[in-house]
């Protein structure tokens, strides 16, 4: 790759692959510093890497890099560790995409990950297999298990008729 | 339960025994909990169901069409993305470099043409300021033992004051006796002064003390016509405009106007120029240095210009 289509990379998937990050961790900060750790990986191996497959080196490395985040920090608190009560006291929005956002902040991390990889930037499951480490069933079974748990949100919330 | 002949290997055969009611452990589609439905519909709704799975649910939906509007919901729960931009993106671009390089150069050389740029422009008020007398001291003027002997004195010689009289006289006829003088009245006019030179030759620095040659008193003009200092168009204009401004006259400062061109430069392209001046430990301003991170250099500064 050379040094035009590193930035080419830059300017074409550096919003896509913080956007995933900052929906998937929800703290800019941190999310601008995985991209840039993920965009100063990219340059010190930019020989080594073909631009056709830079998307998803990029989207795989950024996945790790939140993951090392998510281990290393423990003021990142899982979903698991919220009680039914304090999940749907605070919504009152009744935009479906808004109300999905905020129903996607409470799945778990790698349910989170892989529905965004899906929704965001149209992956198919063996390509977001590859990019998490998952295998394709695995994929698929968090990607429908994250979308009931959007449901049963929803319906929590009465936004789902 | 039966035991095969073979003595060297003796092993059990399966009886013929069979679950009393295998009917009842058989599932149609229509047992399925609703958790199962949803992950069901869920597949479905993202066509990622195998074909016979599909057959089978189809043909739920066939006999409760509620199921499939329900299933149908599923794929409402499609994110759509934020437009989230990350502001800090653009410092991650490379450039080349050959871009590089040409890039801190031009930098560097826009920065040396405004710094010469405007040590051009007040040169002339420079050297106008030194030939005007009367400006500061000038310590490193030095004059040769022959040409301060003739050298001429600078003292003011007070001259003695000049009384004009005037007589009055009266002429009644040609040839008439002269009558008796009248007491003469004598009027007294204010004094002039001339002052021959009105102000002292200052000999300034950078002068050859060889070239000073010995003047007669009478050959200094009354008056020097010293021309009225005179701005170059430069500081004229730029005083001009603070003047509009301001609406007040203020000097014009050349290290200042110096200073903002790098300024601007530094602002436009992200460069780290810097102009600063040395001060001696009197509090002079002795030189004015330039840095960046390819030249530096240090211009020393006359007085006269400070």
């Amino acid at each position: 790759m050379t040094v035009k289509e590193y930035n080419n990379a830059v300017r074409e998937h550096g919003d896509h692959v913080y956007r995933f990050i900052f929906r998937s961790i929800r703290d800019k900060h941190r999310a601008g510093d995985i991209v840039q750790d993920t965009y100063e990986k990219l340059w010190r191996c930019v020989t080594e890497i073909e631009y056709a497959a830079v998307k998803a080196w990029l989207f795989t490395s950024a996945y790790n890099r939140m993951i090392d985040v998510i281990r290393k920090d423990s003021r990142l608190v899982d979903v698991e560790f919220y009680d039914d009560a304090s999940l749907y006291a605070e919504e009152s929005s009744t935009d479906l995409n808004e109300v999905l956002h905020h129903a996607l902040e409470r799945l778990p991390a790698v349910q989170r990950s892989v529905i965004l990889l899906r929704d965001y930037e149209g992956y198919h499951y063996s390509e977001i297999a590859d990019i998490t480490g998952l295998t394709e069933h695995q994929v698929k079974t968090y990607i429908f298990r994250g979308r009931v748990a959007l449901k049963n949100y929803l319906v929590k919330t009465s936004v789902w008729q | 339960m039966a035991i095969n002949d073979d003595t060297d290997y003796p092993r059990l055969t399966p009886p013929d025994d069979s679950y009393p009611s295998p009917g009842k452990l058989f599932r149609s589609v229509n047992d399925l909990t609703d958790d199962q439905f949803d992950l069901l519909a869920a597949a479905w709704s993202e066509n990622a169901l195998p074909d016979d799975s599909i057959a089978e649910l189809e043909a739920l939906f066939v006999s409760d069409p509620g199921k499939k509007a329900y299933a149908e919901n599923f794929s409402k729960l499609c994110l759509r993305p934020y437009n989230d931009k990350w502001n800090g993106l653009y410092t991650l671009l490379r450039t080349r470099p050959a871009a590089k390089i040409i890039r801190r150069v031009s930098i560097t050389m826009m920065a040396a043409a405004a710094v010469i740029l405007a040590f051009l422009a007040l040169w002339p008020v420079m050297e106008r300021q030194t030939a005007i007398p009367g400006h500061g001291n000038y310590p490193a003027a030095a004059m040769a033992p022959e040409a301060s002997e003739k050298a001429p004195m600078a003292v003011m010689e007070e001259m003695p004051e000049p009384v004009v009289a005037f007589t009055k006289m009266s002429v009644t006829s040609e040839k008439k006796e002269l009558p008796a003088a009248e007491p003469e009245q004598v009027v007294k006019i204010t004094p002039v002064i001339v002052n021959a030179r009105p102000e002292a030759p200052v000999i300034t620095a950078g002068i050859d003390s060889r070239e000073l040659m010995a003047v007669n008193l009478n050959e200094i003009p009354a008056s020097l016509n010293i021309p009225e200092k005179e701005e170059n168009w430069i500081r004229k204009g730029i005083s001009g405009l603070s003047k509009n401004i301001k609406k007040e006259k203020t000097p014009v400062d050349g290290y200042v106007i110096a200073k903002t061109c790098i300024k601007g430069v530094n602002s436009v392209f992200g460069s780290e120029m810097e102009l600063e001046k040395v001060i001696s430990e009197n509090g002079d301003i002795i030189a004015v240095s330039f840095n960046s991170s390819l030249l530096s250099f240090s211009a020393p500064v006359r007085k006269s210009s400070q």
